[in-house]
């Protein structure tokens, strides 16, 4: 049984459309512009966490379009192929939606932490692999690796916040 | 539950489609209007955290064209004369995994070009490779899709350089398989014909590796690009040949 609100409501709708909007927006500027003014990696998916969390906070529905819209911003602003972002971000934040977070307390974590990791592995490998790109060993998967970890520590408790303020 | 997974399944169906689409034509028009949507955004975010770092310390005050040239002053004594200029701040950096680019905030409206070149205090880091009115995207030398055609000094031997990712050293192919190539070698740029594009001779880095064994189509060597390219701030894109 899921825990996440599989469908917010009517009137609850142009409530979820703005917090989904707002926190794609800020999780993608924080990715692409703060993150390496305060001297991170960019690589660190800070977007892709938020997609996720999304997801487990306001259902499969939900998490799906703002995977996909957020997929999409990342392929319109980066150099990846158009539509492989958009592609993982809505498979995400629909598998996001039947992640149980009560049941155990780091179960929930974890396997936020995991999805994330995943969908940012594939997204770099389906680039590097429909551009003819290869993949190689470099700082990138330990920032990948630790990023999502961190972001799904501290974005995940949010999740409470989410749902009540689509209500 | 059939709602969610139809809605999904369209989701699919799209991005699919737009994967298509973008490997069938290059679809710049659309990402240069993303990108224009997207630069005020990432450029007001860097200017409101630039106290918390030092690679955009001073942005908010990089709009002040005097503190722009000021700041450019060192990459534009190594570069070459007769060349129109542009100056541009390093607003966000490419997302996409392995890739490395860097937005910048200066654009078609300063006369940048795809195409381009664009330096910094060491030499040549990288080529414009999307531009909108106040912002371009600039193509590292080491993105593994950049290929940049150099020459060796001093035998100045000719070949191919091409990017291995963030942090990496580039790979460089020599054309000629008795090439007599020294570590610590300087690399040069080949230059390009076209007006708008890569000058001869900007330092692109130094052979820090090199591959004894003569392959039958070149010599290969690793090397080290003139700049860090994770700490970029300021750049100069030379836009036209005057």
């Amino acid at each position: 049984m899921s825990v996440a609100i599989d469908r917010p409501g009517a009137a609850h709708r142009p409530r979820v459309i703005l917090l989904s909007s707002a926190v794609i927006v800020l999780a993608f500027v924080g990715q692409t512009a703060v993150l390496p003014a305060v001297g991170l990696s960019a690589t660190i998916p800070l977007l892709l966490t938020s997609v996720c969390v999304l997801g487990v906070a306001l259902g499969s529905r939900t998490g799906a379009v703002a995977g996909f819209a957020a997929g999409l911003l990342l392929d319109l602003t980066g150099s990846g192929v158009l539509g492989i972002g958009a592609l993982v971000g809505c498979v995400l934040g629909a598998s996001a939606g039947g992640i149980q977070v009560d049941r155990w307390r780091w179960s929930g974590l974890v396997r936020v932490w995991l999805y994330t990791l995943a969908a940012a592995m594939v997204m770099t490998g389906a680039n590097a692999f429909l551009q003819g790109l290869g993949l190689r060993a470099s700082g990138m998967w330990f920032w990948l690796a630790t990023g999502s970890a961190v972001c799904a520590a501290v974005l995940l408790p949010l999740r409470d916040w989410m749902r009540a303020v689509v209500r | 539950m059939i709602r969610t997974r139809n809605t999904v399944l369209l989701l699919v169906v799209a991005s699919l489609a737009l994967i298509l689409w973008d490997l069938r034509a290059s679809n710049t028009t659309v990402r240069v209007a993303a990108q224009e949507i997207a630069a005020p955004l990432q450029r007001t975010a860097t200017s409101v955290f630039a106290p918390f770092g030092s690679w955009a310390r001073d942005v908010a005050q990089f709009s002040d064209p005097a503190v722009r040239v000021q700041a450019v002053g060192p990459i534009a004594a190594n570069a070459p004369e007769g060349w129109a200029t542009a100056i541009g701040r390093v607003v966000a950096a490419d997302i996409a995994g392995d890739r490395a680019s860097v937005t910048i905030d200066a654009g078609s409206d300063d006369g940048i070009q795809v195409g381009n070149a664009v330096l910094t205090t060491g030499g040549l880091v990288g080529q414009v490779a999307q531009v909108s009115a106040d912002s371009a995207m600039v193509l590292l030398v080491t993105d593994p899709s950049s290929t940049v055609g150099i020459r060796v000094l001093p035998s100045k031997e000719m070949g191919v350089a091409t990017g291995s990712g963030i942090g990496q050293d580039l790979e460089v192919a020599v054309l000629n398989p008795a090439a007599e190539i020294e570590l610590a070698d300087q690399v040069v740029s080949l230059g390009s014909p076209q007006r708008n594009g890569i000058p001869a001779d900007l330092p692109v880095g130094v052979v820090q590796a090199l591959d004894t064994s003569p392959a039958a189509s070149g010599r290969n060597a690793g090397v080290r690009p003139v700049a860090g390219m994770t700490s970029l701030e300021t750049l100069l894109v030379l836009t036209e040949q005057s």
